[in-house]
């Protein structure tokens, strides 16, 4: 009901006069979900608000791909669309915002700790990705990988085109 | 063998092409932030063979970056590998795209 509440109101926007308005309203938007999905998951809100969390997500940043022009969005077909939606909400805030399965876990050669995660879109193809940290910097990134992949390992080194039985640096910064 | 830095990866190789393409500078990859690149050190010297980044030094090959420990890599050859990131819908796109550090 939410979602398609949210539709409405993404339609309405996009009909509004003027691009900064309808901007203001999309930023609104994002701005007042954003803090209640973060309460409710706070109280253990359950998997499927994230799945809702995450559709809200790809619809704020579908209006604003249409509000900047941003017209790629509108030529793909609609699973290229939620695909090209994903890279503009980000892996960082899918992970702060909605909760990821966690598939597997290790540590790489440098000794730093890798985690798989993977968010469930039901009807469509899971988003996949290895969280890695950079053993000099000790920051974190997110790398998505095809949903094929088994572990962290299996994923890093589908990231440098190589095979997991090969993959395996003598030394790492 | 190979070696790691940041997004980058080095792949020794058996064999220098004989198609390779000498560079005017040694950078082996952008950062994200400006001026963070991964640089070749001299006496290394930096290739272009079918596409690909690749590498020779007489010595120790020094690979440094403002934000990653330097490596120093056992002399010989070496080819450059961009780390990937999956894009599901190939279409008007690539399959995957570069990630820079």
């Amino acid at each position: 009901m939410g979602f398609w509440l949210g539709i409405l109101l993404g339609l309405l926007t996009a009909l509004a006069t003027f691009e900064s308005l309808s901007l203001l309203v999309v930023s609104t938007l994002e701005l007042f979900f954003v803090p209640t999905v973060v309460i409710l998951f706070g109280f253990g809100a359950s998997a499927n608000l994230s799945v809702l969390a995450l559709h809200g997500l790809l619809l704020t940043a579908l209006l604003r791909a249409f509000l900047t022009c941003q017209h790629e969005v509108w030529l793909g077909d609609w699973l290229g669309i939620k695909d090209l939606l994903v890279e503009l909400v980000g892996l960082q805030r899918l992970l702060w915002l909605a909760r990821p399965r966690e598939l597997g876990q290790d540590r790489d050669g440098s000794g730093q700790f890798r985690r798989l995660l993977e968010w469930d879109q039901s009807a469509f193809e899971p988003v996949r990705a290895v969280e890695v940290r950079c053993p000099s910097t000790g920051q974190k990134y997110l790398l998505r990988v095809p949903p094929s992949v088994q572990s962290c390992h299996e994923a890093v080194a589908w990231t440098f085109q190589l095979h997991s039985q090969v993959y395996a640096p003598a030394q790492e910064s | 063998m190979h070696y790691r830095q940041g997004d980058l990866l080095f792949i020794s190789m058996p064999l220098w092409p004989e198609d390779a393409v000498r560079q005017p500078q040694n950078v082996l990859g952008e950062g994200e932030k400006a001026g963070h690149r991964h640089l070749l050190e001299a006496p290394g010297e930096l290739y272009l063979s079918q596409g690909e980044l690749i590498f020779r030094s007489q010595g120790p090959a020094v690979i440094t970056h403002p934000e990653h420990k330097t490596l120093e890599l056992p002399e010989g050859h070496y080819r450059v590998i961009q780390q990937r990131q999956y894009r599901p819908r190939p279409g008007r796109r690539e399959a995957f795209r570069r990630v820079v550090d």
